[in-house]
């Protein structure tokens, strides 16, 4: 059914009876020796489908055929995550409402600059709701050959952004095995990360003998205790008669879990032998999950203890031993209770931590560790703290006076419940910093069942809280630290300002997540904490006057900020030029004059695929570690030396995770990951040629650096790339 | 969102939050193990045809059985499907039809929309259709409540099945390669359905014996 057509520049939009076919191009102007996108888009009427690539047991596949001139060449078009409808019995793999197909147009560098050339292509599809209408639209749209890009507006980029993120991802770390018995399919699925946890969907590629009927799944664990997936397909009636001893055709497709869309593709099918159906799969070595139990527990021990030396706990760790060593008249089990107490107040917080990280991921969302640090709401909160604690370091807040200002009341009780919310503050405190161990141990509990997630956890808390429950259980070793006296006042005082460092840190994180007027909130929030704690502890007040109108300030002062981030836009101070440099572009926070990429799903192997080496960065504002980091290493003269030296050949990505990024989090996960730091370098896959023509990029495996990165681990791991690039 | 409640609170929940965070995370897998018993029962090719009795649009009762000894071909219809309408419009279906039985096999044309869905038919307007299209098949069978369709798990239309003589399909799937409403895709396509006919009438092997059909769905 042809129709009429409408054309603007970049559009051309043909209406059929039910849908409406819009071809879209990504750019006004191209340069020879590039490529550009184009996008088939089909709004269908509210009830009606249109098809996937394997339509199911009925229908038509959408196809896109182009009539190109010369020098231009087209890729397949990319189909999106398809919904199953199963209607009677029979099952199709369809799309509604709006769809974009993308494609990537390639134009070589033979053809002429200054010239216009003419795009043509035919789509056919087939629109269906109860009744089924084919449908055919025919384009012609113009794009110039320029000397430079010419993008087309924001509004037509946002579809195509929108339109990425429905693509399923690559699956770099799957393996698959198929086994064959006279009526079944078996598919085993294995990965080294964590994409296979909470099975959704599978579907299949076309011409895969399969029934489409929903298969049996098994969820267990792999030896090496990662999840792995076994799907029970019936076969279809087109399947080939069944042999004993013949080697199955692979099962592709589409697998969908709650971490994502993956495509397992013919090449994750390894050439094995029949085996049994009850064999476990066994899986490639990962050296970075390697999950022995006890292993990771050391890991998430050490990385607990290591949290107190970081920032934000060493004051209040401080306080406590300066605490412990005041009261050398308490007896040894008052002692050792107050330890208990600290320690219980520790594991409650990681434990409630923890299962509120479960409960989130379960239900789909891609968080790791730290995800608490991308509410804004939180990061204020936490400014806050620092911001009263720094005045109870300075004993502008007393302590022991009984106020109702929270921080100071959790902190004045005495006995065993004030020890066990100094517990609770020190996890909350902790979370801005990562140390080195606990991601990976992290990690590697959020893919096991959930017993084993608490004993990490709570290995986590024990080492967090090590060195004071030490303290307390050994009261000797408090004879072997220094007298009391007046040093412990001026050192209590002066932990105060790493305290205030910490909020102003956490105030920067803010305005990266916010706009400069809930900044201005939040400074005026802690404005008004002060004057709480000033009238309520100054004594000019009588005691009435002092705790309501403090309690109403501080009140006041906490309701202002929630309102305030629960109305701003999320991200017009990213527009300004200190905001995009966390996001893209030059890093204005150091003097590093380098360019960096933001980060997308593929875009790290297609750009090795075109011959680069590249290194992507996943980081977030609230991670101390990777600040540091990059600071360290970019900021090094060698470093810069030799990225200048080695130019265009080197390609820097940033994966900004300050805020939720359900692309980021799930690229993580592919390399065993749930929190920030990570560093990856690729190594360039093809001989660099002018032409890059050849479409599919080849599935790049790159080396993970550690999380502790120094200039010289980072110039060899280059180095290695360099070397590995084919000849 | 004072702190002070919230941590108090944040201990009370410990324990239940594990609870739903555990609960949470079984659901969906609960779920999607729930595996829908197939609807369709499915006939092997190679096997014995199941035997099936329809009316026919001329009010006579007709079964599969009445035919031993002779090859049937069943072909799943829908008027007012595109697909079928490639076969029908360009008078390929009709010559096939005639060919067929010019050498001796029932070819039987089904149709098993349920009542009031798209290409229901009743038996007089069966009869007229097959008058207009010059349908020349012998008889168009009503199977209204779909039993026989999902006794074959027939899913398209056109969707063909070949019994030879011997009671045995020989053949099920498509009509021919070409998947689209194209009428010019006609005379240009593999003629599976055709070539499997002629095998099973000779005696020979049928390759391809079974193929994935290709059409509008049955309106079951």
């Amino acid at each position: 059914m042809h129709s009429t057509s409408t054309r603007t520049f970049l559009e051309s939009t043909l209406t059929s009876p039910h849908s409406k076919a819009t071809l879209l191009l990504d750019a006004f102007a191209v340069t020879p020796g590039s490529s550009f996108r184009a996008g088939l888009q089909l709004q269908l009427d509210k009830g009606w489908h249109t098809y996937w690539k394997n339509p199911g047991d009925s229908g038509t596949e959408v196809r896109l055929t182009w009539t190109l001139p010369e020098g231009m060449t087209a890729e397949p078009l990319q189909w999106p995550v398809p919904e199953r409808i199963e209607t009677q019995g029979l099952v199709s793999y369809a799309y509604s409402n709006t769809v974009v197909f993308p494609a990537r147009l390639w134009v070589s560098s033979t053809v002429p600059v200054n010239s216009q050339q003419m795009l043509r292509a035919r789509a056919n599809w087939l629109v269906c709701e109860e009744v089924c209408l084919p449908a055919e639209a025919s384009f012609e749209i113009p794009i110039r050959i320029a000397s430079s890009h010419v993008a087309a507006p924001t509004d037509i980029q946002n579809i195509f952004d929108a339109a990425q993120k429905t693509l399923p991802t690559p699956w770099p770390k799957g393996t698959a095995r198929v086994t064959e018995t006279p009526d079944h399919f078996t598919l085993f699925l294995a990965d080294g990360a964590t994409s296979l946890l909470n099975f959704r969907m599978f579907f299949p590629d076309p011409g895969v003998p399969v029934s489409y009927a929903l298969p049996h799944v098994e969820e267990r664990l792999n030896p090496a205790g990662l999840p792995a997936l076994s799907l029970k397909f019936e076969k279809s009636t087109t399947a080939p008669a069944f042999e004993p001893n013949s080697t199955p055709a692979p099962l592709s497709g589409l697998l969908i879990t709650s971490q994502g869309a993956y495509e397992v593709a013919p090449s994750h099918f390894q050439a094995s032998e029949q085996a049994s159906q009850t064999t476990t799969p066994l899986l490639p070595a990962n050296p970075h999950l390697t999950g022995d139990l006890a292993l990771m527990s050391a890991f998430a021990l050490g990385g607990g203890v290591l949290l107190n030396l970081m920032p934000c706990v060493f004051p209040m760790l401080a306080v406590k031993l300066l605490g412990l060593i005041n009261s050398t008249q308490k007896t040894a089990t008052a002692f050792r209770k107050a330890g208990l107490f600290y320690t219980l107040g520790v594991l409650v917080s990681m434990w409630t931590l923890a299962s509120g990280l479960l409960a989130l991921r379960a239900s789909g969302r891609a968080l790791g560790w730290g995800f608490q640090l991308q509410s804004p709401l939180f990061v204020a909160t936490l400014a806050l703290l620092f911001f009263v604690m720094g005045f109870v370091f300075l004993g502008k807040l007393t302590l022991n006076a009984p106020s109702r200002l929270l921080p100071a009341k959790l902190l004045s009780k005495q006995g065993n419940t004030g020890e066990f919310f100094a517990g609770v503050l020190s996890t909350i405190v902790a979370t801005p910093c990562s140390a080195p161990f606990m991601a990976t141990a992290i990690g590697y509990a959020l893919a096991q069942p959930l017993h084993m997630v608490w004993v990490v956890f709570t290995a986590l808390g024990v080492g967090l809280a090590l060195p004071f429950l030490g303290l307390s259980w050994f009261p000797g070793l408090v004879r072997v630290m220094p007298r009391p006296g007046k040093w412990m006042v001026v050192l209590k005082e002066l932990l105060a300002f790493p305290l205030f460092a910490s909020a102003v840190w956490l105030v920067w994180v803010f305005a990266q997540q916010t706009s400069l007027e809930s900044v201005a909130t939040l400074l005026l929030a802690c404005v008004a904490l002060g004057a709480a704690g000033w009238v309520a502890q100054s004594g000019h007040f009588s005691k009435g006057i002092a705790q309501s109108v403090g309690s109403l300030l501080a009140l006041g002062a906490l309701a202002g900020v929630v309102t305030q981030v629960n109305t701003s836009s999320t991200s017009p101070l990213q527009a300004t030029e200190q905001g995009s440099a966390s996001k893209a572009g030059t890093s204005a926070s150091s003097k590093n004059a380098f360019t960096w990429i933001p980060f997308e799903p593929g875009l790290p192997e297609r750009l090795a695929a075109q011959g680069k080496i590249v290194f992507v960065d996943y980081t977030a504002s609230w991670c101390l570690t990777c600040k540091v980091n990059e600071r360290v290493v970019f900021g090094s003269q060698a470093v810069q030396n030799t990225l200048a030296q080695k130019g265009n050949n080197v390609t820097l990505v940033r994966a900004d995770w300050t805020n939720e990024d359900e692309a980021i989090g799930k690229s993580l996960a592919q390399f065993g990951r749930s929190g920030v730091p990570l560093y990856l370098m690729y190594s360039p896959q093809k001989t660099s040629s002018t032409e890059p023509t050849s479409p599919a990029p080849a599935a790049a495996s790159p080396e993970i650096l550690p999380q502790l990165l120094t200039p010289g681990l980072f110039l060899a791991a280059l180095e290695r790339a360099a070397a590995s690039s084919p000849p | 969102m004072a702190l002070y409640p919230l941590l108090r609170l944040a201990v009370r929940c410990a324990l239940s939050c594990s609870v739903s965070a555990a609960l949470a995370a079984l659901a969906p897998n609960a779920l999607s193990q729930l595996v829908t018993p197939e609807a369709f029962a499915s006939v092997k090719t190679g096997a014995v045809a199941p035997n099936f009795t329809l009316k026919g649009n001329d009010g006579k009762t007709y079964s599969l059985a009445d035919f031993k000894g002779k090859t049937v071909m069943l072909e799943w219809y829908n008027k007012d499907c595109p697909y079928v309408e490639k076969h029908y419009g360009t008078g390929n279906m009709q010559k096939l039809q005639a060919d067929a039985t010019a050498k001796g096999v029932v070819w039987l044309t089904i149709i098993s929309s349920a009542p009031g869905k798209q290409g229901h038919l009743t038996a007089e307007a069966a009869t007229k259709v097959r008058a207009d299209t010059k349908t020349a098949s012998l008889v168009t069978l009503h199977d209204e409540d779909g039993k026989v369709g999902k006794l074959y798990n027939a899913k398209t239309t056109p969707h063909m099945y070949i019994i030879s003589a011997a009671g045995n399909l020989t053949y099920q799937g498509a009509i021919d390669d070409k998947p689209t409403t194209d009428k010019a895709d006609v005379t240009s396509a593999k003629p599976w359905a055709v070539n499997a006919l002629e095998a099973t009438l000779a005696g020979k092997k049928v390759e391809p014996s079974s193929t994935k059909p290709y059409g509008c769905s049955v309106k079951y």
